[in-house]
């Protein structure tokens, strides 16, 4: 369950309330941000140039350093890390200070029409040894972007008030140069149509603050445009979760968007249909409106786009994005064979192999040691090898979009989705029972039949292939904990009015008619927004 | 006293304002009524007795677009209001027809917020 405020909890459940939603949607060149390298004019010794395109978007706090006027004694400042420290997000910070007046030096200019007497005060106050403050992002191949999205330093409300930003092309020509003056924002976003670019330059010629470092948080090929209240027409969240494995499915987003201005129109020249790309990221919200009248929102996941279209008649676009597990069902992984590996090392190696480096796995992984074989198929069914073999679920988390493997708990939450917020009292289903497991390990067909299976009782059996499972202890672990699962016969289908705090895998009581009122593993969520929240939960529970 | 996206527009003879909660209810397994609040929304409904033809001509241009942006006076604060508001039908009545010139009576139609 995602961490929300008792007001959240208050609200969400309270009679009358007024949910939200919103999405993220960051229509960016998908590869800029791996192709691109930066040089600058100066840079600290805390500095971190690299991290300007990693797509964090914040600093991990404000940095204290020794800038006039800026670091204040109110405990929410932290020193700088040390150059080797990691695990800090910082940006680029120049080594060069601003003058008093935010200028970084280019004062050739005003020199023209000073008088002899001025012009000496002139030099004692000016930092002439410091210029204009510049970054500049090199990529080894074209890129075409619908802006470029510069994100200063929102955590101290710092930004360069006047700057320019220079695009050029493979010969090096200019394609588009942007001088911004008096801009006021900590994230500034050029919205230009930008095609075929190969090289920018952003040059800080004043901050908005005297003595001041310029310093850069990210740098977007593209712009993070936000949908919300009006321009948001509906917005649907489909999450599952297979207790047992048996099927690893990729969550799925749609929404549909405001289209009057037709910026998603195939063929209006200045639209952002030409940018749109697969596997741009976009990051739904859902939240409700607390009793202070502020809105608190729950992230329901990191997605990427799928698909998309503009809907003529009605003057809206629609987008479907799925998450990082439909990602993971595009490729094959090569296949291997292993002798006494753990399955943490294995499934590290497949998410490597991927390409995936957000990624947690449980550590209990690191006892199962196996000897066996993984033949060249998708990097997400050879993952599901992994997880059944280690009686895990995989699934990406609601926060950051990372792969998650862990083993379920199967401690319940004090949450109970009771009747004061269900529509209709919960559909309750039966599901096969099952008292035999076979497991075929490639050479070996592992038999586990349940100690409790009534003598004379029919063999209703459930067979699964692994290639990891070559041995009796762990086909006897894997076979309890599926049997275990199956045990959990109740299934249940609930209408109701939706918690978005609520996480598939989650364990909570559902009331029905006869006060039973079982605990219920959440197996399957549909929230619904369409100016109000509403949607289905389905869960498995109940025991034998 | 009411701008159309910036313009004055003459001042109506009638000027009625609508408050509407959109709301989804529905009664929860316990029979107990549950809101899920959407929205407030203002409808304006205003008509002319008489309008010359030129004043009437600035009246449905200012309304000719599909959404247009209207600052009115509110009832809730009693303050100027400003929002995104769309037109129903728009109807006027004509008085006479002299010397090329039509007059106008009973103008009315109504503003409704997006």
């Amino acid at each position: 369950m995602i961490p929300v405020t008792q007001q959240f909890k208050d609200a969400i459940y309270s009679p009358s309330r007024k949910t939200a939603a919103k999405v993220i949607f960051d229509i960016l060149d998908v590869d800029s941000h791996t192709d691109a390298t930066a040089s600058v004019t100066s840079e600290s010794s805390f500095s971190k140039k690299s991290q300007i395109f990693n797509q964090v978007r914040e600093m991990s706090g404000k940095l204290a350093t020794l800038e006039h006027n800026y670091w204040k004694l109110d405990g929410s400042f932290s020193l700088p890390p040390k150059p080797e420290e990691t695990g800090f997000e910082v940006g680029w910070w120049s080594d060069a200070l601003c003058g008093p007046d935010g200028r970084f030096g280019n004062y050739v200019e005003p020199l023209s029409f000073l008088s002899f007497g001025s012009f000496v005060s002139f030099f004692d106050d000016l930092p002439m040894d410091e210029f204009p403050q510049s970054v500049t992002v090199n990529f080894t191949k074209d890129h075409s972007s619908i802006g470029i999205t510069i994100t200063f330093d929102p955590m101290t409300n710092e930004y360069a008030e006047e700057f320019t930003i220079d695009v050029y092309d493979s010969s090096n020509a200019l394609i588009h140069s942007e001088t911004v003056a008096g801009n006021t924002l900590t994230k500034y976003i050029l919205e230009q149509n930008l095609s075929n670019f190969r090289k920018v330059v952003i040059t800080i010629t004043k901050w908005g603050t005297g003595y001041r470092r310029a310093r850069i948080t990210e740098v977007d090929f593209g712009i993070i445009t936000e949908y919300t209240g009006n321009e948001l027409i509906n917005l649907n969240v489909l999450e599952e979760l297979d207790p047992i494995s048996n099927t690893v499915t990729s969550n799925e987003l749609k929404f549909t968007v405001d289209n009057q201005d037709k910026a998603f129109n195939i063929l209006n020249p200045n639209g952002i249909y030409p940018f749109l790309q697969r596997r741009q990221k976009v990051m739904p919200y859902m939240g409700v409106e607390k009793a202070n009248g502020l809105t608190e929102y729950v992230k329901m996941g990191v997605y990427y786009l799928n698909e998309w279209k503009s809907n003529e008649g009605t003057l809206t676009a629609s987008f479907t994005a799925r998450d990082i597990m439909d990602v993971l069902a595009q490729d094959d992984f090569a296949g291997n064979t292993y002798t006494s590996k753990t399955l943490y090392y294995i499934a590290e190696e497949i998410l490597t192999a991927a390409g995936i480096t957000d990624y947690s796995i449980d550590i209990a992984l690191q006892s199962i040691v196996v000897t066996g074989s993984i033949a060249k198929m998708k990097y997400r069914e050879s993952l599901q090898f992994v997880v059944i073999a280690g009686t895990a679920v995989i699934y990406s988390d609601r926060v950051n979009g990372k792969v998650i493997i862990e083993q379920l708990s199967s401690v319940a939450l004090e949450e109970t989705i009771d009747f004061d917020n269900v529509y209709n009292p919960p559909e309750i289903k039966l599901d096969t029972l099952v008292n035999t497991i076979y497991i075929d390990s490639g050479s070996t067909i592992y038999t586990y039949v349940d100690p409790q299976k009534p003598v004379g009782e029919q063999t209703l059996s459930v067979s699964i292939k692994n290639t990891l499972i070559t041995n009796s202890t762990l086909a006897n672990t894997v076979a309890t904990w599926i049997l275990t699962e199956y045990k959990k016969r109740f299934l249940y289908e609930i209408n109701w009015r939706m918690n978005p705090a609520l996480e598939v895998g989650n364990i909570v009581t559902v009331e029905d008619e006869f006060g039973e009122n079982k605990t219920v593993r959440i197996t399957k969520q549909e929230f619904e927004y369409a100016g109000y929240l509403s949607g289905k939960t389905n869960g498995k529970g109940g025991g034998a | 006293m009411i701008k159309i996206n910036g313009v004055t527009i003459p001042t109506p003879s009638t000027y009625q304002v609508g408050i509407q909660d959109l709301s989804k209810a529905e009664r929860n397994a316990n029979g107990t009524m549950i809101i899920e609040r959407i929205a407030t929304k203002r409808k304006l409904e205003m008509s002319w007795s008489y309008l010359s033809q030129s004043d009437l001509s600035v009246l449905l241009q200012a309304v000719s677009g599909v959404f247009f942006t209207v600052q009115y006076p509110d009832p809730q604060d009693g303050t100027l209001k400003t929002g995104e508001f769309y037109s129903g039908d728009r109807s006027a009545g004509a008085i006479d027809y002299k010397n090329g010139v039509m007059r106008w009576k009973d103008i009315k139609f109504n503003l409704i917020e997006q």
